[in-house]
């Protein structure tokens, strides 16, 4: 998009007026957003993980919403399994921008995915071929699909001339500006997380724990509070049994020197410090 | 659930809520949005004034935070460096994008020194150093802000609720902190800042 010439002051009206009708177009899309979000939600409840990827800029957000879902920015929430395919140059292989079987995210997906999960493609509308090859091969093994995209408002009902994404769920940025886009995908993905959480939060009768999660019990894995609790049992493999107080369950010791009696600090299942032993220590 | 979406009634159409909820959240993100452009106006064009000078002159830009922010820096790295409209890229990096340095300085130093080490290495007087936290208190991007000042950079910081000490110690030439306690809210915002900062630093150096 052209800037118009003017003072400083005109230009900061102009970045003003570009964000409002797009931004509205966004809440008007409240309801897409919480469809998402409801059958996000219902996979991590079956115990699917996240799967984000995108180019450019959109490489960021890929990141970005990943670690939005596994260290969540409110204390509490549960954490859940979200990883960025974005982030490892050297997974990604062959020349940026390069598709086709040996490089991009599709391969990726192919060996990480599993027809559980869910993926997340951000697309900028410029070079997306290997985000909506992502995307593809993600639907081919039966994972559910997001994709945030942009399009301008003028877009006819058949879809942008570069072609419909193909996902179960499309989120569009309506605007002609990348970098407005951007902003508003942004937005999507802090609410689509917002709302997954408020879904797990629902009671309903197809509720389903995380799998290795008995429902009632203190759930170390799902709480992304640090825990204390204390080792009743060491197994092999660094694992141990652990009694939270609610319960007894399973967690890492591995990166810990932890015995019997000892109390541990458990976060995410993994004990990450030891606070004092059952000898007195 | 009641503090991410207190107007969800116990007793109401939950689905309904929910779309409610979320439209709400929506034209509230826009809001401060359009709040924050309006207030810091004549800050934003000052900053991106000194940053378009710095770029004249060779600078280079270094982005760096912790978490989400680490990701927003590197999109703002992505942002400068690529061209928008008539303006061509200029010189931008992420200091939070080399897990072999990242890793290095955490495990041999402290993870305090991880973006002061690298802005002492890579940093010259003239360049741009540009902190994002939601929080303004991260010891480790503080400790950048300072390092650059010290460097002779043109710093610049975005922080978020109070601007914790970023804001209390002035530790940035350039200083924006979004009035939110929402997390998500003050990123957005910021996400909106930097872009706009884009467009302007490209508009001023079209017309040098």
């Amino acid at each position: 998009m052209a800037i118009e010439p003017g003072t400083p002051e005109n230009l900061l009206e102009q970045a003003a007026a570009r964000r409002t009708a797009p931004g509205r177009a966004l809440a008007r899309d409240a309801g897409s957003i919480a469809a998402a979000a409801r059958d996000m939600a219902a996979r991590f409840r079956r115990g699917g993980r996240l799967v984000t990827f995108g180019d450019g800029a959109a490489a960021a957000d890929a990141g970005h919403v990943a670690v939005e879902f596994t260290h969540p920015v409110i204390v509490g929430r549960p954490a859940l399994p979200a990883i960025s395919l974005a982030g490892d140059a050297v997974a990604l292989g062959g020349p940026a921008g390069e598709s086709g079987p040996e490089a991009g995210f599709a391969v990726q997906v192919r060996t990480f995915g599993r027809p559980g999960d869910i993926a997340l493609g951000v697309l900028t509308g410029e070079d997306d071929r290997r985000v909506r090859d992502g995307l593809a091969a993600a639907r081919e093994l039966g994972m559910l699909t997001v994709a945030l995209t942009a399009a301008p408002p003028t877009t006819p009902p058949g879809g942008p001339p570069s072609g419909a994404v193909a996902a179960d769920h499309v989120l569009t940025a309506w605007c002609d500006d990348p970098l407005v886009a951007r902003e508003l995908h942004v937005t999507a993905y802090h609410l689509l997380w917002e709302l997954v959480h408020v879904v797990l939060d629902e009671p309903e009768g197809t509720t389903a724990a995380p799998a290795a999660c008995d429902p009632g019990d203190t759930c170390v894995t799902c709480s992304d509070t640090a825990v204390r609790v204390r080792v009743t049992e060491l197994r092999p493999g660094g694992l141990a049994l652990v009694d939270t107080g609610e319960g007894v369950e399973e967690v890492s010791v591995a990166l810990v020197e932890a015995r019997v009696g000892d109390v541990v600090l458990v976060h995410a299942k993994e004990a990450i410090a030891v606070l004092g032993g059952g000898d007195g220590s | 659930m009641s503090t991410l979406y207190p107007f969800l009634a116990p007793d109401g159409d939950a689905g309904t809520d929910l779309v409610r909820s979320t439209e709400a959240k929506a034209a509230e993100s826009l809001e401060l949005r359009l709040r924050v452009l309006a207030g810091f106006g004549p800050a934003v064009a000052a900053c991106a004034a000194a940053m378009a000078a710095a770029f004249r002159a060779g600078g280079t830009l270094f982005a760096f935070g912790n978490g989400g922010s680490s990701t927003d820096a590197q999109a703002v790295a992505q942002v400068f460096r690529a061209p928008y409209g008539e303006s061509q890229g200029v010189p931008a990096i992420c200091l939070t994008g080399d897990a072999a340095l990242l890793t290095a300085l955490a495990n041999d130093v402290a993870f305090d020194v991880v973006f002061a080490r690298q802005l002492a290495a890579l940093g010259r007087p003239g360049d741009v150093a540009m902190a994002l936290s939601t929080s303004g208190g991260s010891v480790n991007v503080l400790r950048g802000l300072e390092q650059a000042r010290r460097t002779g950079m043109v710093t610049v910081g975005l922080a978020g609720a109070g601007g914790g000490r970023m804001a209390e110690e002035r530790l940035a030439d350039h200083l924006f902190v979004v009035p939110s306690s929402s997390v998500h809210r003050v990123q957005e915002a910021q996400t909106t800042l930097c872009h706009v900062l884009r467009e302007l630093v490209g508009r001023e150096r079209a017309e040098a």
